[in-house]
């Protein structure tokens, strides 16, 4: 199977796939991510709005509707879920491998 | 303070822009085609960006410029006929547009991209005006292709001389157009090769 050009996902991508896991709009995303990163992520103008463009292409998030007409606002869809799960599973075998598990071991 | 200056490489001119704003100059407004309008200011604490977003719809572009202004950026320029977004923000350390290498390298990529279509346009656009025989970028005279022009007067003269005026426009500058563009492509090429070096080393 061909790499998909977002995988293994940066940790820009990953901060915003995890952040929406509930909707917010672009500046609300970045102050909720400096907050779960304990201010060691904080992601600028440019790069979040090509992240959310990269995303919305392949259907990770989409639009939700709300009450503010002027800010976009987003939410991780089931694929975007679904990509998730799998760098959990990816990262917890390195997790295990930092934590001396052999590498034969099931995670 | 209206100032005029070409630039073949967006880094550069967001330097100059930086220059001007450190020695009490706030460009106020990016009018096409090179021209800068200034205003004297004792605020000096700002930083000025400069962003490339290629064919952004009515829609889109609301959307880009609702979410650079909750960022703390204001734009200097209303409509964007090239792409090109000018921002300007308060000093308070987060100074970027970009805080990752990978957004950093697409904005590289676009202008790229942009410059390119560009080059090419001009470059299908050279061929057919060209033969080997005429070069005339260097002197607008040479561009005009009625026999004994330059030797006719009045009425005669007036009326060949306005009839071939925007043809030999068009042939005198679009090889310019052309070296412009293409120039902007290598700078630009040159950008994104560095930035995929920083990222890789």
């Amino acid at each position: 199977m061909k790499k998909h050009k977002l995988l293994p996902l940066s940790e820009t991508m990953h901060y915003i796939l995890l952040a929406l896991r509930e909707p917010l709009h672009g500046y609300a995303m970045m102050q909720k991510i400096e907050d779960m990163s304990a201010g060691s992520v904080r992601i600028a103008a440019g790069t979040m709005y090509g992240a959310i463009e990269n995303l919305l292409k392949y259907h990770w998030i989409v639009p939700v509707e709300t009450q503010d007409t002027r800010r976009k606002v987003y939410q991780t869809t089931a694929e975007g879920l679904a990509i998730l799960a799998a760098e959990q599973q990816r990262l917890q075998r390195i997790l295990s491998l930092y934590e001396g598990a052999d590498r034969h071991d099931k995670v | 303070m209206i100032k005029f200056k070409i630039f073949f490489d967006i880094e550069k001119e967001e330097q100059w822009l930086n220059h001007m704003l450190s020695e009490g100059w706030v460009c106020a407004n990016v009018i096409s085609g090179g021209f800068y309008t200034f205003k004297k200011t004792d605020n000096l604490e700002r930083v000025i960006r400069i962003d490339f977003q290629q064919d952004l719809k009515k829609e889109e572009r609301t959307n880009y410029k609702q979410l650079y202004e909750d960022f703390g950026w204001q734009s200097l320029k209303e409509k964007s006929y090239d792409g090109s977004y000018y921002w300007l923000k308060r000093k308070d350390g987060n100074d970027e547009l970009f805080s990752d290498n990978d957004s950093q390298i697409a904005k590289y990529k676009r202008l790229m991209k942009h410059s390119s279509n560009w080059a090419i346009i001009f470059f299908i656009w050279l061929m057919m005006f060209y033969s080997n025989d005429n070069f005339y970028p260097f002197n607008i005279k040479d561009a005009y292709f009625t026999p004994g022009l330059w030797d006719k007067e009045g009425f005669s003269f007036a009326f060949s001389f306005l009839f071939e005026t925007p043809l030999a426009i068009m042939r005198f500058i679009v090889p310019w157009l052309f070296f412009i563009t293409f120039s902007m492509y290598v700078i630009m090429y040159f950008r994104y090769r560095q930035s995929i070096q920083q990222y890789t080393e």
